[in-house]
């Protein structure tokens, strides 16, 4: 398998090399997180929001946005298209399955972004001195851990959205809804901590804090080790549950497809 | 006059097209009210916590939101599809026909398509906008909603030209059929008033990226909180870019080199 893998991904980065324009326009795109934090940044002004000073919004944007870049995910426009034009049968002769191609191609984009985005980190801290991480040997790896696990969710889930292209045709825009309520309930608009204690509640138990602040949050200094503790058991129950979901409905999807002689 | 012909020609054309997918004016409408509605829960969370985003209250913050959607159906209706096709024409070389028709090329690629459903979006972002003047008691003048549609047209002019700008770069850079996604990355910060940014966040949404001139501008124009001078430096602006975009736009057809060369 590992064999494999190194085959499809120097394949693949020859393909992201081929394509590096593109990725560097989609890099740009992803600024949401810094328009939320120049919103924030100037709303702190007058002093810190629920704990949140100005440094410390700088802080969890810069490393969100960071997290964002490392774990993005656009799996299903490209299983959508294929689905709807066939592509996706020769790929199912290969004899592997196909979604460890897509997870390649993904692989070795971010293997691009991280070393596009290096230089511009450190850049961050020399404008930015006071940013500031609780980084320790021990939540250095539980943040590298949820950063992985963050990839994982987010890519198995993503997939499952769009194997409902064998059956509907609209399946881009149900995961629309599904986008938006992870930037919302993610971290993207606030941190999770300004959110009213209700909603971080119901937050806590839904997928979306895992799919992006989570491995934020770990180094951000504001989690007991009974948070994170909690919050690790959430998130890998909920990465089962795609990966679950996800053997169902491909299972189901490949007979649709043959069925439907495409 | 011939060219208020063709326009109608190719807008029933577009229209016409479109109903064959009737289902999707379902799904739109859908979409956009969700979008607004997350729009507005958004702000909400800032005004858990402080009660004013640069000055504007919950109210007039709404008005903003209501032309970023509003203005966003101006977009999806009438710019989107026409640059997708010219991007999509010049990359396989289909742009050539456009070149051989007897009318401005410029034009047919600006106005050929439509997507009507899309102008849901311009609806319900009119609906929002009356809904927040009247949170705000406020009746505004015949003055200031004429300054507020000087201002929106002005916005619509100067957004218009920096699509095709964008659009002129696909003569020379094949494949960026993704620019204009990057256009809606900095659109995004249009959500807010603009007064909220600072130094140089608030120079770039006024002037490199003017997305201030569609959403906070109006809204301060229908609050009365713009004179004559700044509607007019907006109008200057806007003829500005029309002239400086048009010529870019010719400069980069020089360098179109069709398909098969």
């Amino acid at each position: 398998m590992i064999r494999k893998y190194l085959a499809m991904l120097r394949r693949s980065i020859g393909l992201t090399l081929e394509y590096r324009a593109g990725i560097l326009i989609w890099m740009l795109v992803n600024v949401m997180p810094l328009v939320m934090l120049a919103v924030w940044y100037a709303l702190a002004e007058d002093g810190p929001i629920a704990g949140y000073s100005q440094i410390d919004f700088v802080s969890y944007y810069l490393l969100l946005t960071w997290v964002r870049q490392m774990t993005n995910v656009w799996v299903i426009w490209e299983l959508d298209y294929e689905i709807r034009h066939g592509d996706l049968s020769s790929k199912l002769l290969h004899p592997i399955n196909p979604i460890h191609e897509y997870i390649a191609f993904h692989l070795s984009d971010k293997l691009f972004r991280f070393v596009v985005l290096l230089p511009l980190a450190i850049l961050a801290w020399f404008i930015f001195p006071g940013i500031h991480y609780d980084v320790t040997p021990i939540t250095l790896t539980l943040f590298l851990a949820a950063m992985v696990i963050s990839f994982l969710m987010r890519f198995v889930s993503q997939f499952s959205f769009g194997i409902l292209s064998f059956w509907i045709s609209s399946s881009t825009t149900l995961h629309e809804i599904w986008f938006a309520a992870s930037m919302m309930l993610g971290g993207i608009v606030a941190p999770l901590d300004l959110f009213p204690e209700s909603v971080r509640a119901i937050a806590n138990y839904l997928p979306f804090r895992f799919m992006l602040s989570f491995p934020v949050e770990i180094v951000s200094g504001r989690l007991s080790p009974a948070d994170i503790a909690a919050g690790f058991a959430v998130m890998i129950t909920w990465c089962v549950f795609f990966f679950v979901l996800y053997r169902w409905l491909w299972a189901k999807g490949l007979r649709q497809f043959g069925a439907f002689g495409a | 006059m011939r060219y208020l012909k063709l326009l109608s020609v190719f807008y029933k054309y577009s229209i016409l097209k479109e109903l064959e997918y009737r289902v999707n004016f379902l799904s739109h409408a859908f979409m956009s009210a969700f979008w607004l509605v997350w729009g507005v829960v958004g702000v909400s969370v800032f005004f858990l916590h402080r009660d004013k985003m640069g000055d504007w209250t919950f109210p007039e913050v709404l008005m903003v939101i209501a032309l970023f959607t509003l203005f966003n159906g101006v977009m999806e209706s009438f710019l989107r599809p026409n640059v997708g096709a010219v991007i999509e024409q010049i990359r396989d070389g289909t742009f050539d026909f456009v070149l051989t028709k007897p009318v401005n090329a410029q034009f047919i690629s600006s106005f050929r398509n439509i997507v009507v459903w899309r102008l849901v979006d311009v609806l319900i972002g009119i609906l929002l906008l009356v809904y927040a003047l009247g949170q705000l008691h406020v009746t505004p003048t015949l003055m200031q909603i004429g300054f507020f549609l000087l201002m929106l047209i002005s916005g619509t002019a100067i957004v218009y030209s920096i699509w095709l700008m964008m659009v002129s770069l696909a003569f020379w850079f094949v494949k960026i059929d993704n620019i204009t996604e990057l256009f809606y990355a900095f659109y995004e910060a249009g959500r807010y008033p603009v007064t909220i940014y600072r130094g140089f966040v608030r120079v770039l949404l006024t002037y490199i990226v003017p997305i201030a001139f569609v959403t906070t501008f109006p809204a301060s124009a229908l609050l009365g909180r713009i004179d004559q001078t700044t509607t007019l430096v907006g109008f200057i602006f806007a003829i500005g870019s029309l002239i400086a975009s048009n010529r870019f736009w010719n400069f980069a057809l020089r360098y179109y080199a069709s398909a098969s060369s």
